[in-house]
């Protein structure tokens, strides 16, 4: 089951309004895993009647151009580099309520977020990403980014 | 610039540079502005003395924002200052127990520059009043 359309559609709005990152379903489009770092940042949501997991997944690059967006410097600033990893987190911080509010609605809350952590993962933690019945690939700027959803 | 002392709130780096520059670009002197990283080092800050306006966010690890906004109001100070909290959240009546507590805005991310110093200035208004 792919992901719906509304709960990407929070997402992509949000790297929007947040990072300036624009972001859109792949619609068809194939690509092959990203072949330098690859950050998979991840939060759990709990409430009264839903839980789940959020992660997002992309190259690090990426990464460092939300750090430098959310930070108002360049990319190729150093803090930009050493925040990579805290604006991808950030990034799912903001998103999370919202693409949790468009899974199970905006009345259907409160729910609690866990702090967003973040590892590196390979090829095989792509596929495996992509693999999962909550997943939706988009691409931000002819790169890849994975968006999944493990609703418990 | 105006001398409002003002702490900003987020264990996000990238959070703590977004919100601690639209304060700046608000007219608040940089000077003026401090940082913490949970709420237990923001009440350690707060206690000393010294703030007037409190940028918090509220999933945070240590002490979270709620937290924090319990112990403000449990012990009196978030009558000395002005809360403003700065997060994600969007459930309506956690938004509202905030409020009841003492919070004195909210402002759910994503914001701009722009609806910050609109904060900024109403701050300045009722301190001026």
């Amino acid at each position: 089951m792919a992901l719906d359309d509304n709960v990407v559609g929070a997402f992509c709005r949000t790297a929007m309004d947040a990072a300036f990152l624009i972001c859109e379903p792949a619609a068809g489009r194939h690509f092959p895993a990203p072949a330098g770092g690859i950050v998979l940042a991840g939060m759990d949501y709990r409430g009264v009647r839903h839980r789940g997991r959020i992660e997002v997944a992309m190259e690090r690059e990426r990464c460092v151009e939300i750090a430098a967006s959310m930070m108002g410097i360049e990319n190729h600033d150093e803090d930009a580099d050493s925040n990579a990893e805290d604006g991808i987190k950030e990034l799912l911080n903001i998103a999370g309520s919202r693409i949790v509010e468009a899974l199970h609605g905006a009345t259907s809350g409160p729910f609690d977020y866990s702090v967003p952590e973040t590892r590196m993962t390979d090829a095989a933690g792509w596929a495996a990403l992509l693999g999962h019945e909550g997943s939706a690939l988009l691409v931000s700027d002819d790169s890849p980014v994975v968006l999944v959803v493990k609703a418990a | 610039m105006n001398a409002l002392k003002v702490l900003v709130v987020d264990d996000s780096a990238t959070g703590r540079t977004y919100v601690s520059r639209a304060v700046e670009l608000s007219g608040v002197a940089a000077a003026g502005i401090r940082v913490a990283g949970n709420g237990l080092e923001a009440l350690s800050d707060i206690e000393r003395g010294g703030v007037d306006a409190v940028f918090l966010d509220l999933n945070m690890p240590v002490m979270n924002g709620f937290e924090l906004v319990d112990k403000l109001s449990a012990s009196g100070m978030i009558s000395k200052i002005v809360v403003v909290v700065t997060s994600s959240e969007g459930n309506q009546a956690r938004i509202e127990a905030l409020k009841s507590k003492g919070v004195k805005f909210f402002m759910r991310k994503p914001f701009s520059a722009e609806q910050l110093k609109t904060v900024i200035d109403e701050i300045m208004i009722s301190r001026s009043g």
